[in-house]
């Protein structure tokens, strides 16, 4: 069961200003991946952002050697079988 | 030649402190994690800058235990001991470094009024741009 995955606009500007095309691509692979397999990625609730249910995962980010972990911050709305991005980050190893 | 008892339970008291640490960090980890979720729960009715300032005082608590957790899997790694307990702790508490509050509630008002853009619409985007 896959779900309709959408990125808030913040989010959208904010990587199109700091990420290159690339690791871009790369990424909505991976939110894609999420999209496909929720259950798999939402594991636990992780508190910082876990207002209106939103969840934190990170995920290894092996596609662009220049950048090692990726943080996923959604929201996770099994109704509407919609998973709404709220923010992306990126961290060297 | 007959050892003391002190010299030969030196590598065990090494490995109680060392249990010891753990256990005060995933304690404190627990216990900051149940904080952050019950101001999660209230903090809905709050404006924004409420929510940006109490997230960014739960950030520098945490940047202080994530410190110390990150130090404890350091020494678990180099003295052979076993810092596997610290896992989700530092995993969660990194990520919360990483975290940009006021982005998360920009975002947030994005979807709430209808900012969004599908994965397919970021893809055609993406595709439009010069490599």
């Amino acid at each position: 069961m896959s779900f309709k995955v959408n990125l808030a606009e913040a989010v959208w500007l904010h990587l199109r200003k700091t990420l290159p095309i690339t690791a871009q691509e790369s990424l909505l692979d991976l939110i894609e991946r999420l999209g496909e397999h929720p259950g798999d990625e939402i594991d636990r609730p992780r508190t910082l952002s876990a207002r209106r249910g939103a969840l934190t995962r990170p995920i290894r980010f092996e596609e662009a050697d220049a950048f090692a972990e990726l943080v996923v911050v959604f929201q996770y709305d099994a109704d509407e079988r919609t998973i709404h991005v709220y923010d992306v980050k990126i961290s060297r190893a | 030649m007959v050892r003391s008892a002190a010299q030969s339970s030196a590598p065990d008291s090494a490995l109680a402190v060392f249990q010891e640490r753990v256990r005060v960090l995933t304690t404190l980890y627990e216990t900051l994690n149940g904080l952050m979720r019950g101001w999660a729960e209230r903090a809905e009715g709050f404006p924004d800058g409420v929510q940006v300032a109490v997230t960014r005082q739960y950030q520098a608590f945490s940047a202080d235990l994530f410190a110390r957790v990150a130090e404890a899997r350091r020494d678990g790694e180099t003295g052979g001991m076993d810092a596997s307990a610290l896992q989700d702790a530092y995993d969660h508490l990194r990520a919360m470094q990483m975290f940009d509050a006021e982005r998360v509630i920009a975002s947030i008002r994005d979807v709430e009024e209808g900012r969004v853009i599908s994965l397919e619409q970021a893809r055609r985007e993406l595709q439009g741009q010069p490599r």
